[in-house]
């Protein structure tokens, strides 16, 4: 049967997170690779334990392999803890620090995040890509393909169309003046860790679906880990002294997808857009972006 | 023949790429055409904000049925609306290689992965032997590869309706069928062809070519054309006017 793929932005935003769930095999196990699944302060810290033993599988050039399909565990709706809501159970917050698993918003950036929900919806909606980390948390399958030099993450399902070309080859930045919706990826390896310095972000993408946003002076730093043969640890740390008190961190488990359609193929989301004049109409607006007051700039 | 360039074989090219760590000729680096393809795959003249050019079609007619020859007239007349490239769609295939964007390749066992920097537009192509399989209709079409020697062929179907082949109204149906054919002519280029197939718009078969340019900068990144969130950033009543039209 040859069908259109067209996914309306609106749908992917509102059941995006229990349509996963339900293609990769049912409900959030409790557990992976003996680590707590639902738990992420405590699922970070036995993971980090796993890691320090784990030999990864290696590619020829001597990489720890990354290589294959993922999936996705964790839902996209709000990194921070998250009752149950209609047709989606309560999620832990994603953040292992600070320990109260809360964003250390300055003042302005929490009354901003609040407009954000009055005003605006999820970037994603629109079919802006989901910038970063997002992207890591915002699809249900994903392909990691590597060579000496370079990790590339191409994504299907459930969002925007886009992937990540990681160099790997010692490279700098682009200048900082150079804005990216995806920002500008620098990778190396550390023991057995991929590392992704992200710099030049452009300050429209947000973390969630829930009006956490980032300025464009965020910097991330990624961490993508094996510590079994089918599960990633993947943390990310976020810094930005305009937009936060303090430092935070990501941590959650990435599972290897089990499926047996191992292919990625096309998800066209702008093209099939049905939802925006529907959200524009009922007073949805496009996030243009928070700048930081003058006295935290 | 207005046609500028033939196969690499017809040009005497004996040329032979550097090899990837498997062995397979090594197509890797950021590319972009240098022609007015984007405009007009055939001659044509210039006008306010078109550079005239030469075309990249073999012999220069494109053989279309006459219910298709009066409806690439019809899409030339309102090619500021009907173009999918004013609405920041997907490219399409072979479209997406002569757009005035620079694009990547990039290879992995097993695969040769095309990244475009328009909208991130992305073509992961296996190349272990896989065949088109039983896959829906895409923007950019399935695509299936395998090395001819030095030639990476990229067999394409699977497409839908919704893509040109340039700004001047050329059109294809969902039965487009493109083989696309890279070779390395050289160190800083590749020659592409595609041969283009559609029995609902064309009478035959016809095949374009053209050099495909490495870019050159020392500090060259593939960086991002995000279309459609510029212009909504411009304008963001342009969604309801897309759907009015």
């Amino acid at each position: 049967m040859r069908i259109p793929l067209a996914v309306a932005g609106f749908v992917v935003l509102m059941v995006g997170s229990v349509a996963v769930f339900a293609q990769e095999g049912g409900r959030r196990p409790a557990t992976v690779a003996g680590c707590s699944a639902t738990d992420f302060a405590k699922f970070y810290p036995c993971a980090l334990e796993k890691a320090r033993t784990f030999s990864p599988p290696r590619t020829k050039d001597g990489q720890p392999d990354l290589t294959g399909f993922w999936s996705r565990l964790v839902s996209t709706e709000d990194i921070q803890d998250r009752p149950e809501v209609v047709g989606q159970s309560a999620q832990r917050s994603l953040i292992v620090d600070p320990p109260d698993g809360k964003i250390p918003y300055l003042p302005w950036a929490a009354a901003q995040k609040k407009t954000n929900l009055d005003k605006y919806i999820s970037p994603t909606a629109f079919c802006d890509v989901p910038g970063i980390p997002r992207m890591t948390y915002n699809f249900g399958k994903w392909q990691v393909l590597q060579s000496a030099t370079q990790v590339a993450f191409v994504p299907e399902a459930a969002g925007s169309v886009t992937r990540r070309i990681i160099p790997t080859d010692g490279r700098a930045h682009v200048p900082s003046s150079i804005h990216l919706w995806m920002g500008d990826p620098v990778g190396r390896w550390e023991g057995n860790t991929l590392v992704v310095d992200v710099t030049n972000l452009n300050g429209r993408a947000w973390f969630d679906a829930a009006g956490d946003f980032q300025t464009e002076n965020a910097h991330v730093v990624e961490h993508f880990t094996l510590i079994d043969k089918d599960t990633m640890l993947y943390v990310a740390d976020v810094d930005d002294p305009s937009e936060f008190s303090r430092p935070w961190k990501i941590a959650f488990p990435i599972p290897r997808y089990q499926g047996e359609d191992q292919e990625i193929w096309e998800i066209a989301c702008h093209e099939g857009n049905k939802a925006v004049p529907p959200l524009l109409k009922g007073g949805y607006n496009r996030f243009p972006g928070a700048k930081p007051p003058a006295a935290v700039r | 023949m207005t046609c500028g360039v033939t196969t690499a074989v017809a040009q005497g090219t004996a040329y032979r790429a550097p090899r990837t760590a498997d062995g397979k000729p090594d197509l890797q680096g950021i590319w972009q055409v240098l022609n007015t393809a984007a405009w007009d795959v055939q001659d044509h003249s210039g006008q306010l904000g078109i550079p005239a050019g030469q075309g990249v079609v073999e012999g220069n007619e494109l053989p279309y049925q006459p219910a298709a020859l009066a409806k690439k007239k019809e899409n030339f007349a309102k090619r500021a609306t009907l173009d999918p490239e004013t609405k920041c769609f997907l490219g399409g295939v072979p479209r997406s290689t002569y757009m005035p964007y620079p694009f990547q390749i990039l290879q992995f066992p097993g695969y040769v992965m095309i990244a475009y920097e328009y909208v991130h537009s992305t073509r992961l192509i296996r190349t272990d032997g896989s065949s088109h399989s039983d896959t829906p209709d895409f923007w950019n079409g399935d695509s299936r590869g395998h090395w001819e020697g030095d030639t990476l062929v990229v067999d394409v179907t699977h497409f839908n309706d919704e893509t040109w082949f340039d700004r001047a109204g050329n059109f294809h149906s969902d039965a487009l069928h493109v083989v696309e054919r890279y070779t390395r002519t050289g160190p800083d280029h590749l020659l592409y062809e595609a041969t283009i197939e559609d029995p609902k718009v064309f009478t035959r078969p016809w095949k374009m070519s053209m050099p495909i340019y490495r870019r050159q900068e020392k500090n060259i990144s593939l960086l991002e054309y995000e279309c459609y969130s510029y212009a909504y950033d411009e304008d963001v009543q342009y969604f309801i006017k897309r759907e009015g039209q």
